[in-house]
């Protein structure tokens, strides 16, 4: 019997993994520093559970990442091992009061080694679309019964835990046109140039600019400049994958951050998307049409904090602009593949 | 009314909020989920002052990303 036949019909996004993992990098929690507002919900459940260790997991693609860990010394673990990816495989809470006698969890790494867990109730925290990016879960080193009334005081710390994590991502929210803020924006460069240079994995950076947009604010109202700003982001988050990141930078300014790409694609979607906004119309009282300039900039080894990056792209999007706008510029020596690309650097 | 001199111009720094339907329907499902918490912690024959304590840590944790979030929508 799979996965498929033990989970109910209708709840096709436990299984839904590409969903589940876009759902987590939208909160853009992963990798980032510790929070007071995490950690006193964490050390609030551990007093009123009485155990040692209590964790908001958060589970990667191929890792547990803790947001908040009482109890416990490291920051992240294999998803191998770990008790949470049990957790978000089901809606309702995993309980184990002894792991020793269960034959999922006997011979598990974490039982007959450090921290040496006996007892895990875990309860998947479940975002309001429905994915469980993660769990917040009690762990003892003692085998441990629990009253349904327990679990459900965790449950009810679940919620307010997602509450949290979602206010934080509505506060990173450019709420005009649903972009990540100037802020969000670069906590992801930063947590994809330390990829970079852990990992080697190759990420580009496009920042684009609507030529003009002042003569629209100018010209039809700030109302127009909203739609167009709107349209824009729009047509630019429809044409992205899910691992990609739109950030408003400020006024008619965009990011975009591109995971694991070459640069040849990433100068293909800077190009397709100069295509799609040049040929959009967008109605008001009288149709508006806009172009945009792009600057692509990717990493290498030269590049070693997320300010010289920006000014890289910022520089390549100026050298669209100083040469005619609607083109896209990349800032480091590779050629130009389409009519509307120039070279600069 | 104290605290006010008349005629002087009050400036309101809230004046230009407007609460995105995103944000107030986080605001309700916090209330929600704080209510059951409470709700929760009584059938557990938690004490009234435990009780408090943890509605007032889950309430300062939540009232420092709310002024963030605020601030961000305004401007």
């Amino acid at each position: 019997m799979n996965a498929a036949n033990l989970i109910p019909h209708h709840d096709v996004k436990l299984l839904d993994e590409a969903g589940r993992l876009a759902a987590l990098h939208r909160y853009e929690v992963l990798d980032t520093p510790r929070e007071e507002a995490f950690d006193r919900i964490t050390a609030l459940v551990r007093s009123v559970f009485g155990v040692p260790i209590c964790t908001v997991s958060l589970i990667d693609a191929d890792r547990q990442w803790f947001k908040s860990c009482i109890g416990l010394a490291n920051r992240e673990g294999s998803r191998d091992t770990s008790f949470c990816t049990h957790t978000i495989m089901e809606r309702e809470p995993l309980y184990i009061p002894d792991a020793k006698l269960d034959p999922r969890f006997a011979d598990n790494p974490l039982v007959n080694g450090d921290p040496f867990i006996r007892s895990y109730l875990g309860i998947p925290l479940a975002t309001p679309d429905g994915y469980n990016i993660g769990s917040l879960c009690v762990i003892d080193v003692v085998p441990r019964e629990y009253r349904p009334e327990q679990i459900e005081i965790l449950k009810s710390f679940a919620a307010l835990v997602v509450d949290e994590l979602e206010l934080r991502r509505i506060a990173q929210t450019d709420h005009l046109t649903g972009a990540v803020t100037r802020r969000g924006f670069t906590l992801e460069l930063e947590k994809s140039l330390a990829r970079f240079h852990r990992a080697g994995h190759p990420t580009a950076l496009v920042m684009l600019d609507i030529d003009h947009f002042k003569r629209v604010n100018d010209t039809y109202g700030h109302p127009a400049g909203d739609l167009v700003l709107r349209t824009v982001a729009a047509e630019l988050t429809a044409q992205l994958r899910q691992s990609d990141t739109l950030g408003r930078l400020g006024g008619e300014e965009f990011g975009i951050l591109l995971q694991d790409v070459e640069m040849e694609y990433a100068l293909n979607t800077a190009e397709r998307l100069r295509s799609r906004l040049e040929s959009l119309v967008i109605p008001f009282d009288a149709p508006l049409r806009v172009t945009a300039s792009f600057g692509i900039a990717g990493l290498d080894s030269q590049v070693g904090a997320v300010p010289q990056w920006l000014a890289l792209a910022d520089e390549a999007l100026y050298a669209a602009k100083r040469s005619g706008r609607n083109r896209c510029c990349v800032a480091q020596g590779v050629e130009a593949v389409a009519p509307g690309l120039g070279r600069h650097g | 009314m104290a605290g006010f001199r008349e005629n002087e111009a009050i400036v309101d720094p809230f004046s230009d909020l407007v609460i995105p339907p995103e944000l107030e329907e986080s605001l309700q499902r916090h209330r929600e989920h704080l209510a059951q918490l409470v709700t929760s912690l009584r059938c557990a024959g938690m004490d009234q002052l435990q009780i408090e304590r943890s509605i007032s840590v889950i309430v300062d944790s939540y009232k420092e990303e709310l002024i963030r979030a605020m601030k961000r929508i305004m401007r």
